[in-house]
Formats: structure tokens, C-alpha cells, sequence
């Protein structure tokens, strides 16, 4: 007659001894050497705490529609300035020439999200002047959502100078974030809020270019305006104006924030429960050797033979 | 637990012996099937070289099989030792002591060997160990050396050989760029070259100069057809007494006087000679060059091209074909140096060529702008060319000048259609539409028809101010900027005021600042959409104006105007209707919003006041600025509300668990949540 296993049951045994014996010491040895000791792999390979983690978000950027504009208008130090800011153009009076300046920010995927700004700064300009470099600060304001709610007032600074007078400057380029440190994980953060430019201030140092980029390249968090083909047209036409065609785009960045707690212990938990798998594994294999062999002396207390060994 | 684990590492364990045994069972495998392959790629290289020997015994190197040929790559001088080469066995062992160090081992062994070997076979030193490298193993025994060389570097003998070896390995290079030869379609499609023949007979493309690397005219830059495109570019010039009379470029007869377009590209097909005939000496072959509109070449073809003509040759001149079509001289404006237009001084039906007055240092009909307006019909042709210029006068200081060029083209036999800004919703870039309302009787039933008035040139539909060079500002309309939709604009000029006269010139500097900010005739109505009919006056939005100066501007003291307006603000909201993935804006209002009035008081800084005293002058800014504000509303999802699960229970099923006071006869979800909470620790403390 065949034999069938119907149901099958652990068996477990019972190891007994007294508080102040070989085996209780063993087991207490075995206990931290299985616990402690994966910490100790984990921590000691590296990268146990997650100090900083990436993700990816495109920064909703908005032009603030401020402009600081610096054109040579000879090789001798004559300048024509403008700005949208009242005291600054008080400061400068007669070399004060306001251009046309027409501005879009596109939404080419319609999410929301401005992708470009595409600018256009004309500044009309007499016969006898002719432009050797340009600077030009324009003024946005930039969030991200995702992690923490940042915000700040930033900045893109296009500049070309060239030998040859000059009759448009075309550039394309990128917005690009760039951090000092990580941004934080979460809350509010409206650090560098503030204004790039006093603009009531009625003192010309606060205008200064060198004033505004050592303040600005102290903050931690910043943009930059990276552009690696600049266009300077020689060639400008009598009665024809100066003209800057900027396209500044606003891309996806690689953020830089600090985990927080709840994910510094995931990851941490992950690691550590991995190696201690392979601790708790080979501890046990050593315990039942020892216990069921009576390497050391313990009471067995077995459900089919009962036995004593003193 | 333990149980768990055990299990795990039984599964492990069976895992791990399972892939032994495969790494077992697959090693002589490899170690196999290498050996064969070397033998049957060394198969193929045997009968090459037996093959040519049937015609002459031209022995050819050969190398045997994975071997290391390059024994010896430093001894490149027959017969001499070469220096530092110590395998080269011209040398001495003399002149190997004076060797600072051994070449051969130039070519880089595999750094993933545990052992060097060829080092011992080259340089008979001791062994190196590879003990610098980041892997985890290294290579102890090759059993498949064959790995280690080239294979099948054949000669190749025939033509196909070859072409089969590039086609497999072929990259690219320097030599494929190839020119398509120039096929004459039966008529034009748009975008094609619009071919032309000079009267030499020299055949060329309608040119359409651009600015290009700088803002210079590039000549040999071609007009496509159909393509209606508006360029400018600058000449420069270094001395323009010289260069007046004789600059090609500036003369308007260049740009069509002796030229002829080809009514369709056909023409070509029958009359382009066959290449042959340039062989059989005939005179004139027609070198197929673009019109450029200055270079000497094609000045000297228009002035001397009638002599040539008389005496044509037996091959008949391209140029009389009746399938060519004349230029005609339609409309020429003549615009003083200030660019008013003047009455033009010579009869009409020619261009005059420009002339230097010597006395007023003016250069005379220098051409400013060029119009070609083409008429075709279809694929039938070009039907007829039109060119009209703007002539002016250049004063000899300027070094250089701006010059246009248009091209248009129509359909024979139809109107002038009126362009949309849009269609529905605007484009951007496309000038905002704007008009005057006009009301006019009808004269069958007398009864009132309103309508809007627009300009005929887009660009002054609405407009804002624009400085001029100097930065002042322009009461002129042309100078004013076009709105065009969707781009912000921001725009200013400077009223400059004397301390002298201040407020003198209050009034006259608030109608100066109210001409710059509105122009002459301000629109009053702004269409909805890109394609607003005129008579549809529903369409149309009136422009409303906010803070619209109305106190009289006053002097106060002698340094202070009061209530003056120096800005205004075009606000336009608009709004996408329609598919989302195909919005259409639509304009909902334009608001002229005006500055508050403001006193302007002079004022001086430091020595600006000391030296310029009461001549000391002022700047003030008049600022205008168009805004686009979006006010489109997106759909709102409307969602039906989650279900919700009724979690009651009879209300006395908690009876003994409930309060004395029985008022609640339904259980919260809460209460139950308790309750369950209960039971289960109930059930797993037993």
C-alpha cells in the first residue's frame, strides 16, 4: 500500500540551561555577533547614510521683465547704458539711450511650464557710434516644486565683446542652475529671494556690475547663462539700429537635495537587512551544530525523547 | 525563521551548483571550438597564395599563424645598428652598452595576463607579474592563443574584391562629396531658382541679395519662387566720390536692365548645348553663372552686350527666345536725405544711374530699394516681372548704406488679398488688428452702417513709440513700433528740458509726450481674432483708455511742471478657445492704461549745475510698454465623487461596549475601527 505524507510539522527543540553557563555566554556572543557586525559592513563599505540624492525637475522660470543693458560705444571708454530700473537711468542721464525691447516666453509643450524666452533688445544708435561689447542682465524668478519649495530671484548675464564694431549680437543658451549645496528635502525656501539689484539705492556702486556678480556669486544657489555660440555681425548700416536677439532656455535640471530622515533610514534599514541575513543564516547553522552535537552542555527538552545530561 | 533561511540557502546552494556545473560542462567547449576555428580561418589563407602561381613564381611573404610578426620594429636601417634597438643584430654588443634603453617593446601587450611572457621571449628578463591591474582575475593559461591575432589580411586582386571590402569597412572620407548635376523640370515648383539669361546670352538665377556673415549683401544669394520674402543688407563703400558713378550696386539698372526671366525652367531643357559643343570651338558657350548684381563680370555683359549682339554668331542668342519674359519698369519713388519722398526729377520709363554732385558731396539716385513683384500662373509659368525702386540721395560722409530687397509674387489675374494676422486665433508675431470705427449712411436705405477702418500697412494697425537714434523722441508715425501679438515690448524715449525754460514748455512738453505715446490717429477698436471682418463690427473690442490725462499740465515755481503723463501701458488680455491641443487666442480687451500724472522737477547733481547752469539740461523718460496677459481658463476636471462603503450596524450590535447614555444610535467609523482593533489583539494574544 503506497504511503502518502498527508501533513508534515517542525519539531522543535528545547536547549535549557541555567543563567550563568558556557552556553547562555555563547548565545549572548552569538546574539551581538550577528547584529552588531552587519552595521559595521554596512557602515564600513560606504555610502550607508545617503547624504545627498539627485532628481530631476524643470524649474517654472518667469522673466521679471528687468533688464540691465551696457553697450562700448567706442574703444575709449564712451558707453550708452539702460535699465528698468528709474534710479539707475537718473544716475546716468545724457548716456541713458533706451532701446525697443520686445520679450516672449514660449510654452512649447504646453505643460504649463514656460521652455524659452526669446528676446529682442534694439537700441538705436547715431552714425557715430559704434558698438564694441556688450552686457546685459536680465532678471528672472525661479521655482521648483518637487522637493522643497524653492524660490529665488536669479539672473542671466550675456556678454560679448568683439575688436570689430559691431551691428547685432545673436545668442542662444541655457539657463542653468548652479548649486553650492543641496537644497533640502522639504519646507519653504526663500534664502535668496531677495534682489540682485538695489533698486532703491540711489548710489551708482549699487549698480556696479562688480558689486552685483560678487554679491550674486556668494549665493549658494544661483543660475548661470551658458551660451557657447555667440554671433557678432559686423556690418551695421547707416541709421540702423543695434540689435541683440537673445533665446534663453529654461531646462530640466539634475537637483541636488539632502534625503530626509524617513529616507536616510530606508536605505540604511535596506542595507543593513541584507548583510544581517547572511549573519543571522550562518550563526544559526553554528548554534544548531553546537546545541544539537552538546558542544556545550544544555538541557534538551525534545518533544520525542526526553533526556537530561548534567 | 531558521527554517526559512535554511530553505533559502539549500535554494542557493542547488542554484550555485547548478551554474558549476554548467561552467564545468561549457569550459572544454570553448577551449574546443576555438581550435577548430583556427584551423578553418588559416583554410582559405592556404590557396591565395598558390593561385597566382600558376602564371609567375611571385612569391609573396608569408607569416605563419598566430605568430608575433613584428619581432624586431626598431631596426629600421639595413645594414646599421640602429640606436637604443637592442634586437637589431647589426649591433654590437659594444654598441648595446652604450645604449640608454631598448625600443622594441613599443606596441602595448595585454594587460590581462597574469604573466608577460613575450617579455621573456624578447628581452629574456625575469618575469612580470601583472599586479597593477584593478581586475579581480587575470589570464593564467590562453587556451585559445588565435584570439590573440589578425586574420585574413589577403591581398586583393579584383576590382570586386575591393568594392566588397569598402562596402563592408568603408567610413567616411574626404571624397564623397559629389554635386547633382542641375535638372530642368517642366515648370517651376516654389522654393526653385527663378532662371534667367543675360543678354549675352548668359544664363544665371534672379538674385535677391541678404545679409549673411555680416550685415553686407551676399549677391549670389537667390529669390525662390513663391516665396515672398523682404530682405536688407548694407553696402559699404570706401570712398564714395569714387565709388558713386562706378559701384554696380548701387545702380539701379543692374537689378534688371538687360536681363530676361525664363518663363518656365523648360526652356533649358532643348537650348542647354550639348557638351560636346564647347569641344567644336564654339564662341560663345553659355556659362551658366548666378546673376550677381555687382560683380564687374556682368557689368561689363550689360554694357557690352548690344555691340555683341549685332554681330551674333550662327548659334542664336538665348536671349531672344520668346519664351523669356522682360522685366517692366513700373514705379520708381525718389526720397530726399531725410527719406520724405520727392517728386523725381527725370522722365519716367528709365532708371537713371547715380551721380556724384561734387558740390553738395551728395551721390544722387543711389538705389535704397528694390521691389520684384512676379506674376505667374501656375505651372503655365511666369506670365510677367514687375521692378519698382526707391532712388535717393547718399551725402559722401556716410560710409554706408541700408538697401532692401523685396519679392513678391501673384496670381495672374487675381486681386490683392488682404493678409490675416491669423485664422481664427492670432499667430504670434502676426501685428494685432486695429482700426478706427467709422459710421456711414447708406445711400439705398438710408440707414446707418458701421464699420471699421484699417490701415493699409500692417505694421502701423497699433503701434507704440520708439526713441530715434539720438534717443529723442519721434512724433513721426513710420518711425513707431509694430504690436505684434504675443510679444511683450517695452519701448521709451527722452524729452530733454532746460532749466531755463522749463516751465515755459510744460504744455508743449505733454502734447510731445501724448503724440509720442499715441501717435497720430490712435486706433480706437482692436479685432478679436486674426481674421475679423471689417463690417463685422461685433468682432471688434473697443480699446479702453484708464487715467487718461485730462488736468492741464502747469508750471509751478520755475523748476516744476505738474501733471505731466509720461507713460502709457497697451495691456491686451486674451484668451485660447477651442481644442486644447489647437488653441486659437482670441483678444477679450486692450486697455491703454496712462502713468499716473506726476510732477517733473529739474534737478541737478553736483557740477552738472555749476557748469551748465540755467542751460543745464534735463532728461525725462516717456515709457510705453505692451503687455500680453494670457486669461485662459483650462477645463476643470469634474469627478464623481469616491463611493462610499455604509458602515452600519444594527445599533445595538456593540451593546454592552456602548455608554449609559444611548443617544448615539449609529456607530462611527471609528468606533469601529476600535473595536476591530480589539478583536484582533484579542485574537493573537491567545
Amino acid at each position: 500500500m503506497a504511503v502518502v505524507e498527508v501533513y508534515s510539522h517542525p519539531v522543535l527543540h528545547r536547549y535549557k540551561t541555567s543563567i550563568c553557563t558556557k552556553a547562555t555566554i555563547f548565545v549572548f556572543a552569538c546574539f551581538l555577533l550577528t547584529f552588531i557586525p552587519p552595521i559595521l559592513v554596512a557602515y564600513r563599505s560606504q555610502g550607508f547614510w545617503q547624504r545627498e540624492a539627485w532628481y530631476r525637475e524643470q524649474p517654472d522660470v518667469s522673466f521679471k521683465h528687468q533688464i540691465l543693458l551696457l553697450l562700448q560705444t567706442s574703444q575709449t571708454g564712451d558707453y550708452l547704458v539702460w535699465s528698468t530700473y528709474q534710479n539707475f537711468n537718473q544716475l546716468q542721464q545724457g548716456r541713458v539711450r533706451v532701446p525697443l525691447v520686445k520679450s516672449r516666453e514660449e510654452d512649447s509643450n504646453r505643460d504649463g511650464k514656460s521652455d524659452a524666452l526669446q528676446m529682442t533688445v534694439q537700441v538705436p544708435l547715431l552714425d557715430t557710434e559704434e558698438v564694441y561689447s556688450v552686457d546685459l542682465l536680465l532678471f528672472f524668478q525661479y521655482k521648483l516644486y518637487i522637493f522643497s519649495a524653492f524660490t529665488m530671484e536669479c539672473m542671466a548675464y550675456l556678454q560679448h565683446t568683439s575688436p570689430l564694431p559691431g551691428a547685432d549680437l545673436t545668442v542662444v543658451g541655457d539657463l542653468r542652475l548652479h548649486q553650492k549645496y543641496p537644497l533640502g528635502h522639504t519646507g519653504r525656501d526663500t534664502r535668496f529671494n531677495t534682489s540682485i539689484i538695489d533698486s532703491t539705492s540711489i548710489f551708482p556702486s549699487a549698480y556696479d556690475l562688480r558689486t552685483i556678480f560678487e554679491s550674486y556669486s556668494d549665493r549658494n544657489v544661483s543660475t548661470n547663462f551658458q551660451t557657447y555660440y555667440p554671433v557678432w555681425r559686423t556690418g551695421r548700416a547707416t541709421g540702423q539700429p543695434f540689435v541683440i536677439s537673445a533665446t534663453v532656455r529654461y531646462p530640466e535640471e539634475t537637483i541636488l537635495y539632502k534625503p530626509g530622515f524617513w529616507q536616510l533610514i530606508k536605505w540604511g534599514w535596506v542595507q543593513y537587512i541584507s548583510i544581517l541575513l547572511v549573519f543571522l543564516f550562518v550563526f544559526d547553522r553554528i548554534k544548531t551544530f553546537v546545541f544539537e552535537n552538546q558542544i556545550l552542555n544544555t538541557i534538551v527538552d525534545s518533544p520525542t525523547k526526553k533526556f537530561k545530561q548534567g | 525563521m531558521a527554517v526559512t533561511f535554511q530553505s533559502l540557502f539549500f535554494f542557493l546552494a542547488f542554484c550555485s551548483v547548478l551554474l558549476g556545473v554548467r561552467a564545468q560542462t561549457t569550459a572544454p567547449g570553448t577551449t574546443q571550438r576555438p581550435t577548430t576555428q583556427a584551423v578553418s580561418t588559416a583554410a582559405p589563407a592556404a590557396p591565395t597564395t598558390p593561385a597566382p602561381a600558376t602564371e609567375a613564381p611571385a612569391t609573396q611573404t608569408t607569416f605563419p599563424v598566430n605568430t608575433n610578426v613584428g619581432s624586431c620594429t626598431c631596426d629600421l636601417t639595413l645594414n646599421a645598428c640602429d640606436v637604443n634597438c637592442c634586437c637589431d643584430a647589426d649591433c654590437s654588443s659594444q654598441d648595446a652598452q652604450s645604449f640608454s634603453q631598448c625600443l622594441e617593446n613599443l606596441y602595448k601587450p595585454d594587460d590581462r595576463l597574469c604573466v608577460q611572457d613575450h617579455i621573456i621571449v624578447f628581452e629574456n628578463t625575469q618575469f612580470v607579474s601583472n599586479l597593477e591591474s584593478n581586475n579581480l582575475f587575470c589570464i593564467y593559461t590562453d587556451n585559445y592563443p588565435g584570439r590573440n591575432y589578425y586574420t585574413g589580411a589577403d591581398t586583393v586582386e579584383t576590382e570586386q574584391a575591393f568594392q566588397d571590402l569598402v562596402q563592408t569597412y568603408e567610413t567616411t572620407s574626404y571624397s564623397q562629396v559629389g554635386s547633382t548635376a542641375t535638372v530642368y523640370e517642366n515648370f517651376y515648383k516654389s522654393g526653385d531658382p527663378i532662371y534667367t539669361v543675360n543678354e549675352s546670352g548668359a544664363q544665371g538665377t534672379l538674385g535677391l541679395p541678404k545679409a549673411d556673415i555680416t550685415s553686407n549683401c551676399l549677391d549670389s544669394s537667390v529669390a525662390g519662387f513663391l516665396l515672398d520674402e523682404t530682405t536688407s543688407c548694407t553696402r559699404e563703400w570706401n570712398s564714395l566720390a569714387d565709388q558713386c558713378e562706378t559701384s554696380p550696386s548701387l545702380n539701379a539698372n543692374i537689378y534688371y536692365l538687360g536681363l530676361k526671366v525664363a518663363r518656365t525652367p523648360a526652356l533649358f531643357q532643348s537650348t542647354l548645348p550639348p557638351t560636346t559643343a564647347a569641344a567644336t570651338g564654339t564662341a560663345t558657350v553659355p556659362t551658366v553663372t548666378t546673376v550677381a548684381m555687382t560683380t564687374a563680370n556682368v557689368t561689363a555683359a550689360v554694357t557690352t552686350s548690344l555691340p555683341g549682339n549685332a554681330t551674333a554668331d550662327n548659334t542664336t542668342n538665348l536671349f531672344d527666345n520668346p519664351d523669356l519674359v522682360n522685366f517692366t519698369l513700373t514705379n520708381i519713388t525718389c526720397q530726399d536725405r531725410e527719406g520724405n519722398i520727392v517728386s523725381c526729377t527725370f522722365p519716367a520709363g528709365s532708371v537713371p544711374a547715380p551721380v556724384y554732385n561734387g558740390t553738395s558731396g551728395l551721390c544722387d539716385n543711389v538705389v535704397l530699394q528694390v521691389a520684384y513683384t512676379v506674376t505667374h500662373n501656375g505651372s503655365q509659368g511666369i506670365s510677367a516681372v514687375e521692378v519698382s525702386f526707391t532712388l535717393g540721395s547718399v551725402l559722401s560722409t556716410q560710409t554706408s548704406v541700408q538697401q532692401s530687397f523685396a519679392i513678391t509674387f501673384g496670381k495672374q489675374d487675381s486681386v490683392a488679398g488682404f493678409r490675416r494676422s491669423g485664422n481664427p486665433g492670432y499667430v504670434v508675431g502676426e501685428p494685432v488688428l486695429a482700426g478706427n470705427l467709422v459710421q456711414t449712411t447708406s445711400a439705398t436705405t438710408a440707414e446707418q452702417l458701421r464699420s471699421i477702418v484699417v490701415s493699409s500697412d500692417r505694421n502701423s494697425w497699433l503701434s507704440m513709440l520708439s526713441s530715434s537714434a539720438d534717443g529723442s523722441c519721434v512724433t513721426s508715425s513710420t518711425d513707431r513700433a509694430s504690436v505684434v501679438f504675443g510679444e511683450d515690448m517695452r519701448s521709451g524715449c527722452l524729452l530733454t528740458v532746460f532749466f531755463t525754460n522749463i516751465t515755459d514748455v510744460c504744455t508743449l512738453l505733454q502734447s510731445t509726450a501724448n503724440d509720442a505715446l499715441l501717435g497720430t490717429n490712435p486706433p480706437t477698436h482692436v479685432a478679436m481674432f486674426g481674421n475679423s471682418q471689417l463690417d463685422t463690427v461685433g468682432d471688434w473690442v473697443e480699446i479702453l483708455r484708464v487715467n487718461e490725462p485730462v488736468a492741464q499740465t502747469t508750471g509751478f515755481r520755475t523748476t516744476t511742471c505738474r501733471n505731466v503723463v509720461l507713460g502709457m501701458h497697451i495691456e491686451v488680455l486674451y484668451a485660447n478657445i477651442g481644442a486644447l491641443s489647437n488653441p486659437q487666442p482670441k483678444i477679450l480687451a486692450v486697455r491703454f492704461r496712462f502713468e499716473n500724472p506726476q510732477d517733473i522737477t529739474f534737478t541737478c547733481v553736483g557740477t552738472q549745475c555749476q557748469a551748465g547752469g540755467p542751460q543745464a539740461a534735463q532728461q525725462f523718460e516717456v515709457v510705453s510698454s505692451v503687455s500680453f496677459i494670457d486669461a485662459s481658463s483650462s477645463p476643470t476636471a469634474s469627478l464623481a465623487e469616491y463611493p462610499t462603503i455604509r458602515t452600519q450596524l444594527p445599533y445595538d450590535f456593540f451593546y454592552p461596549f456602548q455608554a449609559a447614555s444611548s443617544a448615539v444610535s449609529h456607530l462611527g467609523l471609528s468606533r469601529v475601527v476600535y473595536v476591530t482593533a480589539f478583536v484582533i489583539s484579542a485574537l493573537v494574544s491567545r
